[in-house]
């Protein structure tokens, strides 16, 4: 290999290395974080192979990137927003500047295009500059007290402040906890976060209208008179009953509260229907009426970084440089040779002589984390409130702690969820274990 | 002309620690900063095998060195990984910020 393609490729790869590691902690959402991850650690695999030591790319594909695929899932399984949609919506909403490329899954430039119902109804799409809400103006332009380009209105947001023009006040409230409200700005009592402006609801303006409407599950903005698919995403809408502002009010802090706090167990069914409408919450933020400072505090609040950011930074900062530093000074001593031996075949006859120990501990590690993972699961999945019943599908009453066949029709029983209502009293506690025990052995249907 | 030498290999590992600790650091998801672990493992093997080509390219114990750390990351990932599982199903969120029951 010429000097020339191999500073070519270790340049690129080392970007690409560094830029995703460090996107990794940029982004809003989780999956694009073990995406980024992923992306890194190939890169570091293509290194590896620049450095001659081969085996050790292969493997570090086949343990850390299949490790992190596994990651992404528990990602994409835990997180009440692995996709980091609320976030970003939260983001558009206020205008808030932020970490670009690896928030953002729709394009800045369109935002014109997010109107659809506006353009429906007739109604021309306001623009207004992201730092002075007051200007308004029927066309794209730049804001003539700041400069910036003008943005068009979000139409929820538009249509709000033209009906709360007169009724609208301003509380501070907790992201987390809606019920929190006060006058000034300051921190929750609950969770110590800083509180956020918002403006207060009026009690009651049906401004959905008498009819139903139907919207798209992902994209609450699309609202139309008659049902059809998503011109978004193509998804079928769904319809919604007309509601009272302040109960959907409610009902969007209640997501919200869920969201953030049991999140992961199931939703009330009548709210599936619109779980794209905590998104909807963020328009109700207002940013006027913060101070840069409150304002950093309360991004700092959302994103996935705790409030120690700066010293964090400036503490990684502070050892790269450090170890950059002693790196060029120190007199390594160099061997000008390359390995002279097929290291592939080195490293097998050293882990199957020298370090057969270390072979076999390495093992025995692997199996006892598979092992601790899977003891802490189980005892996490006994904890948990749900039996195990098995029920024939066409005889109900037949219900048995065990899985067979129905004594009734002979078909094969089915598991179902035990409902606490009906069965959970006429179990004594202690039988709860002894049940467990007998639906793992017995497997599920 | 020759190709990058140890220098330019063990500055992009300190770069990838500085990263790592960065994430260790600030990331609120305990996902996150098991994650962020991982870069700072990564870079530690970086240096190791760029030390193994550049300083002992004939002494392949380095390598099963680097072996080594695959593993503990591994199993790191994997106890990591269940005892956030527990952590989660028994609070809803695994944000290392609000696991302080021990401090009373």
């Amino acid at each position: 290999m010429s000097g020339v393609f191999e500073w070519i490729m270790f340049l690129s790869l080392s970007l690409v290395a560094i830029v995703t590691a460090a996107g990794m902690l940029l982004t809003m959402s989780m999956y694009r974080a073990g995406l980024a991850l992923m992306a890194s650690f190939v890169a570091l695999a293509g290194l590896f192979i620049l450095l001659g030591a081969d085996l050790l790319a292969a493997i570090q594909i086949m343990m850390n990137v299949g490790g992190m695929l596994v990651m992404v899932l528990f990602m994409v399984m835990m997180m009440m927003d692995p996709g980091g949609e609320m976030m970003w919506a939260m983001k558009r909403d206020m205008h808030l500047p932020g970490p670009g490329a690896f928030s953002m899954h729709m394009p800045w430039g369109k935002p014109a295009k997010e109107e659809p119902p506006q353009q429906q109804d007739g109604q021309e799409v306001e623009w207004t500059c992201p730092m002075h809400p007051q200007v308004s103006q029927p066309g794209p332009g730049s804001c003539p007290k700041c400069g910036m380009s003008l943005i068009p209105r979000a139409e929820v947001a538009d249509e709000r402040s033209s009906h709360e023009m007169v009724s609208q006040e301003q509380v501070y409230s907790c992201p987390m906890h809606p019920e929190v409200q006060q006058a000034q700005p300051g921190k929750c009592p609950k969770c110590g976060m800083t509180l956020i402006a918002v403006e207060q609801q009026p009690t009651s303006h049906a401004q959905v209208g008498e009819i139903a409407t139907y919207s798209c599950p992902m994209h609450p903005e699309v609202q139309q008179h008659q049902p059809g698919n998503c011109p978004k995403c193509g998804m079928q809408l769904v319809k919604q009953e007309p509601v009272t502002e302040s109960q959907e009010v409610n009902e969007q802090q209640h997501m919200a509260m869920e969201h953030s706090h049991t999140a992961h167990m199931e939703m009330p069914e009548d709210t599936t229907g619109k779980t794209g409408h905590t998104m909807e919450m963020s328009h109700e933020m207002n940013m006027s009426g913060m101070t840069p400072g409150q304002y950093y505090e309360m991004m700092v609040d959302m994103a996935m970084s705790t409030a120690q950011l700066p010293w964090a930074i400036a503490l990684g900062v502070l050892s790269a440089m450090l170890l950059i530093v002693l790196v060029v000074l120190t007199p390594w001593p160099l061997a000008h040779t390359g390995p002279t031996q097929d290291a592939t075949t080195a490293v097998g006859e050293l882990l199957l002589s020298r370090y057969m120990i270390g072979f076999e501990g390495a093992a025995f590690l692997i199996l006892a984390g598979i092992a601790g993972a899977v003891l802490f699961a189980q005892r996490a999945r006994r904890a948990g409130q749900a039996q195990l019943e098995h029920e024939g599908p066409v005889a109900a009453e037949v219900r048995q702690s065990q899985p067979g066949t129905c004594p009734k029709c002979g078909m094969t029983l089915m598991s179902v969820e035990q409902t606490p209502a009906a069965h959970g009293e006429s179990h004594a506690h202690g039988t709860h274990e002894e049940q467990g025990d007998q639906r793992e052995q017995g497997g599920h249907v | 002309m020759n190709g990058p030498g140890l220098v330019a290999y063990l500055i992009v590992g300190a770069l990838l620690f500085g990263i790592g600790i960065v994430g260790v650091l600030s990331q609120r998801n305990a996902l996150m900063v098991l994650m962020s672990i991982e870069i700072l493992l990564n870079a530690a093997l970086l240096t190791l095998v760029a030390f193994w080509r550049f300083v002992g390219p004939n002494n392949f114990d380095a390598q099963v060195f680097a072996i080594i750390i695959f593993t503990i990351a591994a199993v790191e990932m994997a106890a990591g990984l269940g005892l956030f599982l527990l952590v989660f199903r028994q609070r809803g969120n695994a944000n290392v910020d609000e696991l302080k029951e021990l401090k009373r």
